[in-house]
């Protein structure tokens, strides 16, 4: 039977020819936006690493040098004042809060491993772990014990500390930001490991994260207070929480947001950067279901004789229908296999690897095919049924 | 003749209904994307409400200076337009507007987040806001460095209602300001909140003595003929800008775009060419819209081909009649551009429709797109580039079939 139908295909290869460019282009399209789709939702069920519900964000915008170099005093006022208001739970000061997109990367080794290792660190205080909820694995976080201490105190997050000192116990070694023999090195002590910190949010990838502890000594000054709130603040907290820090400082512009709502914001942007792929996919798609359609219908026209024949030598009309879709799926699943012989070339040579690995080349591959062969038989059904109908001596009186 | 062809079209089409209804959606749904992208476009590039004068403004949004191993881009510095791009002589209207920033407004107890613009008095010649109540800030307000604001109408119903916003005190970053306007952006149409205030307010005195800050400069041109021109000289002006640091900024740099340039620049790989690609962005759109009809002109040519087998008949005894093969082709071109006329009127309803939708969810920042005079011809004209294109070749196939062979039906 097979044979029979590779047959019958061969012999119009012309017309099918142009069907099957079609549907290995559509193929690959619905691929590589499923393929985008997996990687994100991937992205998206990582752990996080911290909370976002009832916390809010304050930046301190202004071109005062208050801010450019560290101001314990002024730090504790803030801490103070706040915590006074009977809204607020803890307060904290970090350099880039979470759903921040501004970000400092530098290169980083264990002081006896040579390597080096892209980083994204991130300066935050004692009580950022408490008000954010930053889970830790092993070890502790920074606290007031670190204060004196030669170097940095630093939390890494796992991903780091298996890069950079393997199966080793990273608690108690120290890293550096500079090359073997440079002068006047910065050193930070490692006190503890944590899942992660991915404070660009949900979609951010898979990155080496290490948290420096804001000190009397360290440079970076903290401009983003991330402050915790009891559940159910109203949203016109804003107007108390504005009045309050105007109270300490007048001369600084406060910008408020929620994470909460900043973290939607984002959200919304990822679906308006999908849209685009998603609509034209749809088009082409339905495109590729119509020009099946109406090629299956000449083809159902155009071979009447044939279908005649089967039917006078007792074939069922299931037969023939089964026959007509089972002769699209075979045409379908061509044009799919030679379109995965150019796609299988992508985990293989790793040119994706940042979104693609095997098990989500697979996963896309097989979600597309299904989608290719869903289209295949809903656009064959009608064709078949016409076929089907054809009473035998109608379609042998054909002549 | 014509009434002719359009009856049998018509018994042709009702013949085979379910393919009819296939052909008509390919039609329309081809057609309904085309309208939409064209529809943005013109409301993204052609001047209109606000831009009335879209085809002869340009605006410069940063100033690049490059030095041996850096390069850095910022914004413009107040007195740099001032310096140099105030006294360029084609340029009949030059405004300094800063970029937007994000402010609270806490009134009793709301917030209220909006856009926040300095700008001067020229601003509202270039860009013809409809002023609904009040007046704009003059040229005198500026001078004078009055605490006054225009707000647009989605924040003035925020803040103040229904009532009226004009002569309302408004505290925004530490700054009393009065409100004296209220204007209509929606041709405009962010739909964001805005206001607007005289750059004299800004909280840093110092503004005016610096090459770099966060302003944009708008030159519009005598007419759009000369905007060329205009580029042009921004260019070299932009070259011979005086650095504090001359040894350590060796090249400056200002481009000047209209609003399709700097689309256009977003596709370009050299930010910092003069030519910004203006023309091969509109070529690989035109395009580009042609591949898009392809794949549906192509399933229309299938299934028009599908309908020959059944009409083998008719065009058999046409031809031993003696009609020309011509005569038949033009014949099924009408069949096949009035179908997509029709095709081409669900589209535009429906685009309408889709438009209405995309202003409603605000997933695109526009307001009021429709479907408008210009828009429908564009759609006539595309439509019928699509029938013939889609029909010319069952058209062709169809009337050149053998009469004998037709006769017995065997196509």
């Amino acid at each position: 039977m097979l044979k029979h139908l590779l047959k019958s295909l061969w012999k119009r290869k012309g017309k099918n020819l142009m069907i099957s460019a079609e549907i290995l282009l559509i193929f690959v399209v619905i691929f590589g936006v499923v393929v985008g789709f997996v990687h994100n939702s991937r992205l998206y069920h990582q752990t996080r690493g911290f909370d976002y519900e009832d916390r809010w964000r304050v930046s301190f915008e202004t071109e005062l040098d208050v801010l450019s170099k560290p101001n314990p005093q002024l730090v504790e006022n803030f801490r103070r004042s706040l915590q006074a208001m009977p809204e607020v739970e803890s307060v904290s000061f970090v350099q880039f809060g979470p759903y921040s997109n501004s970000a400092f990367v530098g290169d980083f080794r264990g002081t006896e491993s040579g390597q080096k290792l892209s980083t994204y660190f991130v300066t935050a205080d004692d009580a950022s772990q408490s008000t954010l909820k930053i889970p830790v694995v092993s070890g502790r976080w920074f606290s007031q014990q670190d204060e004196g201490a030669s170097e940095t105190a630093a939390v890494i997050n796992r991903r780091l500390a298996k890069k950079m000192f393997g199966d080793e116990d990273p608690l108690g070694k120290l890293m550096t930001n500079s090359d073997m023999g440079q002068k006047d090195p910065k050193f930070y002590r490692i006190v503890g490991v944590i899942e992660d910190y991915r404070y660009f949010g949900e979609f951010m990838g898979y990155e080496n994260i290490a948290l420096f502890r804001h000190s009397s000594i360290s440079e970076n000054p903290l401009t983003n207070l991330i402050i915790k709130v009891k559940p159910g603040t109203p949203r016109n907290f804003e107007i108390k929480l504005h009045q309050q820090l105007k109270l300490v400082r007048n001369d600084i512009e406060y910008d408020i947001s929620v994470l909460d709502e900043t973290r939607d914001e984002m959200l919304r942007q990822k679906a308006t950067f999908f849209a685009p792929p998603i609509f034209i996919a749809s088009f082409l798609l339905l495109m590729v279901c119509f020009g099946l359609f109406g090629v299956l219908w000449q083809n159902v026209n155009s071979r009447i004789p044939e279908i005649g024949l089967r039917r006078a030598v007792g074939a069922s009309s299931l037969q023939i229908y089964s026959q007509i879709i089972t002769e699209q799926v075979l045409l379908s699943s061509m044009a799919m296999v030679v379109a995965l012989v150019f796609l299988v070339q992508l985990p293989f040579t790793g040119i994706f690897a940042k979104f693609m690995d095997w098990s989500s080349f697979f996963l896309s591959a097989g979600i597309a095919m299904m989608v290719i062969y869903a289209m295949t038989i809903v656009c064959s059904l009608y064709p078949a049924w016409m076929a089907s109908r054809m009473s035998p001596t109608d379609a042998l009186h054909y002549e | 003749m014509l009434k002719n062809y359009l009856l049998m079209a018509n018994k042709v089409y009702l013949r085979r209904k379910m393919f009819t209804l296939i052909n008509l959606a390919c039609i329309v749904l081809t057609l309904v994307v085309l309208l939409a992208v064209t529809a943005m476009m013109e409301h993204s590039f052609a001047p209109s409400g606000v831009d009335v004068n879209r085809d002869r403004v340009v605006t410069v949004n940063h100033y690049t200076k490059m030095g041996k191993d850096m390069t850095m881009s910022t914004g413009l510095g107040y007195k740099l337009i001032e310096l140099y791009l105030r006294p360029i002589p084609n340029a009949e209207k030059v405004s300094a507007v800063s970029r937007p920033i994000q402010v609270a407004v806490y009134q009793e107890d709301r917030v209220e987040k909006l856009n926040m613009r300095f700008t001067d008095a020229v601003f509202w010649e270039i860009y013809q806001y409809r002023l609904l109540a009040g007046r704009l800030f003059q040229a005198d307000d500026v001078e004078q460095g009055r605490s006054v604001v225009v707000l647009n109408q989605v924040i003035a119903k925020k803040l103040f209602g229904e009532g009226s916003a004009i002569g309302q005190k408004l505290n925004v970053r530490s700054h009393q300001y009065e409100v004296i306007g209220v204007v209509d952006d929606g041709q405009k149409g962010t739909g964001n909140p805005e206001m607007w205030a005289p750059h004299s307010t800004m909280p840093s005195s110092n503004y005016k003595d610096s090459l770099v800050g966060d302003f944009s400069a708008v030159l519009m041109a005598k007419s759009s003929k000369e905007v060329n021109a205009l580029k042009r000289e921004v260019h070299e002006r932009g070259k011979h800008i005086v650095e504090e640091d001359p040894a350590k900024w060796t090249k400056t740099l200002l481009l000047a775009n209209t609003e399709f340039d700097a689309f256009a620049r977003g596709f370009s790989s050299d930010s910092r060419s003069e030519d910004s690609g203006a023309e091969q962005a509109m070529g690989w759109i035109i395009v580009l819209m042609f591949l898009f009809m392809l794949l549906p002109a192509l399933n229309l040519v299938n299934l028009n081909l599908g309908r020959m087998k059944e009409r083998s008949a008719e065009i058999g005894v046409r031809k031993a009649f003696g009609a020309s093969t011509f005569e038949l082709v033009k014949q099924f071109l009408v069949e096949n551009v009035m179908l997509s006329l029709v095709g081409c009127l669900i589209a535009l309803l429906l685009t309408h429709g889709l438009l209405v939708w995309i202003n409603h969810t605000g997933f695109l920042p526009s307001l009021n797109l429709g479907v408008n005079l210009s828009i429908f011809a564009y759609g006539f004209v595309i439509t019928v580039v699509f029938g013939i294109v889609s029909g010319v070749v069952p058209a062709w196939r169809m009337a050149r079939l053998d009469p004998v062979f037709a006769l017995k039906g065997n196509a």
